[in-house]
């Protein structure tokens, strides 16, 4: 007999023994979705803790979930696993792509529309994203923007299509959603793991009842949600297990992702319950991550759009560096030692790159040749790549790799400036694991789906943000990642306090 | 201190389960011996009160209940009567038994003597880990003793209760002393780093307790990823070694 055979069996007796007693104390048969086993469990006579939505998580979706649910009216609870608020949302840019808001009207800055956007997304995703998603996310995400400046975000930068909400990075988005959660006197119980989905496998649909939870004092709680479980959980990019199993060839890959936040615990518990997902496979890699001599940290594409090039050992630009990040990282590891080097000048230049000094993840020189030797190219060969460069730039024409065609979807070539005035900057990058694309399966409720059926919901089990699959297809563009967050956040919000208590 | 503090701890034990009878006595009730009075070391009060003081009469520390009320106060704020007792009494090179004062019963109740009330029922293992963090709160160079400086005892942080091995301080309840996160970030601006600031970072609401230890070694949690991050941070450094005499 196989281990699986045999697990299965234990399963199926362990389910026959549950069975038993829940039919003898006649509740329903619930059973716990743990990381590594499932089984079967009396019905808990009481329950440490009842709420109405219990929302997993406090990133951009989990907030912003939380903030819609007690806005309708419901009573919230917020578990999140670190000593920290905010997750992954706190370390990204929170440079996000947004069309059509309001905001942008009355600043009078000229839009793309939600089709541009839409059809953008579906392009950057090799159009395996789920359309529906995708129209409801260019449909939505102007709402986002003027979301968030009720909330009084400022959005200090605005443009066609991407926007800076405050001027503190993901950690400001992160500020501006947590001071209204808190304003609207929901709790977050911090330090507080999930350890179990509970759930009723033989409703149908499926059912979900609550969590088993260990709280900051090692204390196991079983906590119900009444109307729905939301799991605004991230993605898996901090688990090296997961990220081999979905993609082998990802294997040793250092990760952007804070360690031990999106480690994809309970999307597994999810999909241990039965729940369908989408996109699996597509694992985002960051092109620009510095992962040397012990030191790791991403760099931003910020870096990139505000100007920087990137050349290999050889002195050469290799890539349009403004490309989708799929075909930069693929471009790198296609490299001698898979790692480029980008190259700034003190005139294309971007104000994280003080940060990254601090670090120690930069090399500077007054001078393009004493930069070339401290990164091991040969001058000459590095100092006629970028006048090269620098007469494109003047040209305003790359022929060698059409910069910024792609992004700007064949309307034109883009070039921030001339790399020409001292100090230069020289920054070692290698991709790195970044963005789980794919997910859980929602439909546009929110509402978690079964995949046995395809077409059946898990009942009251909601999911936003990373977790989900179903926006990104096989590529997330730059930039869409907190609008998908915020929209589908507050989508689950929404549906979820709409639920019937029971 | 510790061996001899033991002797001494365990033998008041003895003593006073031997004196309370079985007559249900909670605990020890008043000094052993003259040894085991303030009168062994200060043989007049005067030395060591400040000039102004009125003057004391009495062999423990009842003389000085009488004006300093005993109390713990549930707010957050200094009590200097209690740190000033304290400090010099509970340090490591101290030698001075907590029952010379304190009352306690194991697991039971823990109070003053002569006095009403109990604050708490550290057990045998609770106790020690008591006096353990009274010695760093008196003279290590960590947190502890950084508030003992400010008068600020067990009650400053710990609230009411008497603290016990697994206690956590909220973040509140540092904020209620030291401002908000946004005052604490303007104190560790850095002109060189305008947007990396351990008080505002991308670690929002982060728990203070995870970089401000108080009975050990401070050490920012930014460490963990940034390497190079240099803030200082008051009492990071390990306690001194003292060179045996």
């Amino acid at each position: 007999m196989s281990q699986e055979e045999m697990s299965r069996k234990d399963l199926t007796r362990r389910v026959f023994i549950g069975a038993a007693a829940g039919i003898g104390a006649g509740a329903a048969l619930l059973m716990e979705f743990g990381v590594k086993e499932a089984k079967a469990v009396v019905p808990p006579k009481k329950w440490d803790k009842e709420v109405g939505v219990l929302i997993v998580g406090t990133g951009a979706s989990g907030l912003s979930a939380a903030i819609e649910a007690k806005n309708a009216g419901a009573d919230v609870l917020i578990l999140e696993k670190m000593p920290f608020v905010g997750g992954n949302t706190g370390v990204s840019t929170a440079g996000m792509n947004a069309v059509q808001s309001k905001l942008q009207k009355e600043r009078g800055v000229k839009s793309w529309t939600v089709e541009e956007f839409y059809e953008w997304t579906r392009m950057g995703g090799d159009y395996k994203n789920t359309p529906e998603q995708v129209r409801v996310f260019a449909n939505k995400s102007g709402e986002v923007i003027d979301f968030l400046a009720g909330l009084g975000a400022p959005f200090h930068r605005l443009t066609y299509r991407s926007q800076e909400v405050t001027d503190k990075w993901g950690a400001g988005l992160v500020e501006l959603l947590v001071k209204r959660v808190r304003q609207l006197k929901i709790p977050i119980l911090m330090e507080t793991r999930v350890t179990a989905l509970i759930a009723d496998p033989t409703a149908l649909p499926k059912k979900v009842f609550g969590l088993k939870v260990t709280d900051k004092k090692g204390k196991t709680l079983l906590i119900r949600a009444k109307k729905a479980v939301v799991l605004a959980t991230g993605g898996f990019g901090a688990n090296p297990d997961l990220v081999e199993r979905y993609d082998p060839t990802l294997k040793g890959y250092a990760t952007t992702n804070i360690p031990g936040v999106s480690t994809g615990e309970c999307q597994m518990m999810a999909q241990s319950l039965g729940a369908d997902i989408d996109g699996i496979n597509y694992i985002q890699i960051h092109p620009t991550v510095y992962a040397f001599d012990g030191k790791r940290g991403l760099i931003t594409e910020n870096v990139r759009t505000t100007g920087a090039i990137l050349v290999n050992q050889d002195g050469d630009r290799f890539v349009d560096e403004e490309h989708r990040r799929d075909e930069v990282a693929q471009t790198i590891l296609k490299q001698k030692g898979k790692y480029a080097y980008l190259i700034l000048s003190k005139n294309v230049y971007h104000e994280k790159i003080t940060e990254y000094i601090q670090d120690g993840f930069v090399l500077q020189a007054e001078t393009l040749e004493e930069l070339a030797q401290k990164i091991g190219i040969d001058p000459a060969k590095f100092r006629q790549t970028i006048e090269k460069y620098n007469g494109y730039v003047e040209a305003k024409n790359d022929p060698d790799f059409k910069r910024g065609l792609y992004r700007e979807m064949g309307k034109r070539q883009v070039f921030p400036g001339k790399i020409e005035k001292p100090p230069f900057f020289a920054l070692k990058v290698t991709p790195g694991i970044h963005h789980t694309c794919g997910g859980l399966r929602i439909n546009g409720k929110g509402q978690v789906m079964d995949a046995l059926e395809g077409k059946v919901i898990i009942q009251k089990l909601y999911a936003a943000g990373e977790v989900i699959g179903g926006t990104h297809g096989t590529n997330r563009m730059g930039g869409n990642a907190i609008t998908d967050c915020i929209i589908f956040g507050r989508i689950t919000g929404t549906n979820a306090a709409a639920e019937k208590e029971g | 201190m510790k061996k001899t503090g033991m002797v001494a701890a365990v033998s008041l034990v003895v003593f006073c389960v031997a004196a309370a009878g079985l007559g249900g006595g909670v605990g020890w009730a008043a000094p052993a011996s003259a040894k085991l009075s303030c009168t062994a070391c200060h043989a007049d009060f005067k030395s060591v009160l400040p000039k102004d003081h009125a003057p004391v009469k009495g062999s423990d520390i009842t003389a000085c209940l009488a004006c300093h009320t005993p109390g713990n106060p549930e707010k957050a704020a200094p009590n200097p009567f209690a740190a000033r007792i304290h400090r010099p009494h509970t340090g490591a090179k101290a030698k001075v038994d907590c029952l010379l004062c304190h009352t306690w019963t194991a697991g039971k109740t823990f109070g003053l003597v002569k006095q009403k009330g109990s604050w708490g029922s550290p057990s045998r293992q609770g106790m020690e880990s008591l006096k353990k963090a009274m010695a760093s709160w008196s003279d290590s160079s960590f947190l502890d003793a950084l508030h003992g400086k400010r008068n600020v005892t067990c009650s400053g942080c710990h609230a009411k209760r008497l603290p016990v091995a697994e206690d956590t301080v909220e973040n509140d309840r540092c904020l209620s002393c030291h401002g908000s996160y946004e005052k604490l970030a303007l104190k560790t601006a850095s002109a060189e780093f305008p947007k990396r600031n351990p008080h505002q970072s991308h670690l929002v609401a982060l728990d203070c307790t995870k970089c401000h230890a108080a009975h050990g070694e401070s050490k920012s949690y930014c460490l963990q990823c940034h390497s190079n991050f240099g803030a200082k941070i008051p009492g990071g450094k390990a306690a001194p070694q003292e060179a045996p005499k």
